[in-house]
């Protein structure tokens, strides 16, 4: 069994994520798939490539890091989906592979480094802050927070505060308890406040 | 509890991952703390922010990309998918082959036949063992199958043995292609 299936599958339970209809229909859609149907698979791929791909994003800010990211995503799906329970949600399974592969991705080429608020402040803004902060879209800003957090601050906040999911679904996501998953995003949360404060304090 | 510590608590709060006993507690600390309302203001303003990025558009040339990336890959991981399968199946014929080729062509030489020495009622394993008077001749080696452990535990522990043992035994030296392992049978 290859470690990143392993260790997808010690993770445990995921939650439903998807409404009922939804996940019936993705659930015929993935049987055909697993029979061997490539236009099936076809349909999973635009059913979900978008909330991978954005997840992945999120977690790597750049957009190439993020398009192989997806695509290894797929690729796995397409590996393993033979072993996947057809009762269970396919998101959470998505969101969970695509956390484990952005880590590996961010491991292996930027072997997890994170960056310093000081050190991005400084790169990104030369001598005039305020023209700086219109120049730079409001994505940029927070992408570089995000870059500032632990790999698990990061997961935790893009799942909870950009994807939209509760608690308790990013800790059954992220193998975690609902305790870590809060502490984690409380932590995240002060911090992006801090990058920005700390973005906007840097006036000539 | 100071103010850091309630701002972690606020920060939860905004989104109302409190326990309802937290919130309360957060919502008195803010009546009365000038700077936490301050820092709950920027909070919210930094998650608005935040939350913005849900609603950010990708470019469908680049999901497109993905996606057709993706597909032009699937042949391959068919394969590989395939692959141990008949890696293993090459893998444990090529074996057979070798074995039995092995076994057909494999025949011992004149040099290597085995000396096999009858050894005298009276004498031990090892005497039996010097003498160089073969009586049989083996022409493959031999493997020991059958022990017999009474006899072989009295041998081996100092036990005498009884007239009759004595006289129906039989030891084989068997001379192995390495001079540093000789190999006896004991046979009655």
């Amino acid at each position: 069994m290859e470690a990143e299936e392993l260790a997808f599958r010690m993770a445990g339970p995921v939650p439903e994520i998807e409404n009922s209809g939804d996940a019936e229909l993705s659930v015929q859609i993935l049987k055909r798939a697993i029979a061997g149907d490539r236009v099936a698979f076809d349909q999973i791929i635009l059913r979900y490539e978008r909330r991978v791909f954005v997840t992945a994003l999120r977690l790597l800010d750049r957009k190439e890091d993020a398009q192989d990211a997806a695509q290894e995503v797929f690729l796995r799906l397409f590996r393993f989906m033979h072993r996947f329970d057809e009762k269970r949600d396919l998101l959470p399974w998505l969101y969970r592979m695509t956390i484990n592969v952005c880590h590996d991705l961010h491991r292996r080429r930027y072997r997890g480094e994170r960056l310093r608020v000081e050190e991005v402040i400084a790169a990104n803004i030369a001598f005039d802050p305020v023209r700086e902060i219109v120049r730079l879209e409001r994505r940029q800003i927070i992408g570089l927070a995000l870059r500032t957090l632990t790999e698990k601050e990061r997961a935790a906040i893009v799942l909870r505060d950009i994807e939209g999911l509760s608690t308790k679904e990013v800790a059954a996501i992220l193998g975690s308890s609902e305790t870590t998953v809060r502490s984690q995003i409380s932590l995240a949360r002060v911090k992006i406040k801090q990058f920005v404060d700390s973005f906007q304090k840097r006036q000539p | 509890m100071k103010c850091p510590d309630f701002e972690k608590l606020i920060a939860l709060d905004l989104e109302r991952d409190l326990p309802e006993r937290k919130g309360k507690a957060v919502a008195e600390h803010l009546k009365a703390c000038r700077p936490c309302q301050e820092f709950l203001e920027k909070v919210k303003a930094t998650q608005t922010l935040l939350k913005s990025l849900a609603q950010e558009s990708v470019d469908d040339g680049v999901l497109q990309e993905v996606r057709q990336s993706v597909l032009k890959r699937l042949p391959a991981e068919e394969e590989r998918q395939g692959f141990p399968v008949w890696r293993y199946a090459l893998g444990a014929g090529v074996t057979a082959v070798m074995v039995l080729a092995a076994i057909t062509l494999w025949r011992p030489s004149n040099d290597r036949v085995r000396d096999v020495t009858r050894a005298a009622p009276n004498q031990t394993a090892t005497e039996a063992g010097r003498q160089q008077s073969p009586t049989l001749t083996l022409r493959s080696s031999v493997r020991a199958t059958k022990r017999r452990s009474a006899l072989h535990r009295r041998r081996y522990f100092n036990s005498s043995l009884t007239a009759s043992e004595r006289r129906q035994q039989l030891t084989i030296k068997l001379v192995t292609d390495d001079p540093n392992v000789v190999i006896y049978w004991l046979v009655d």
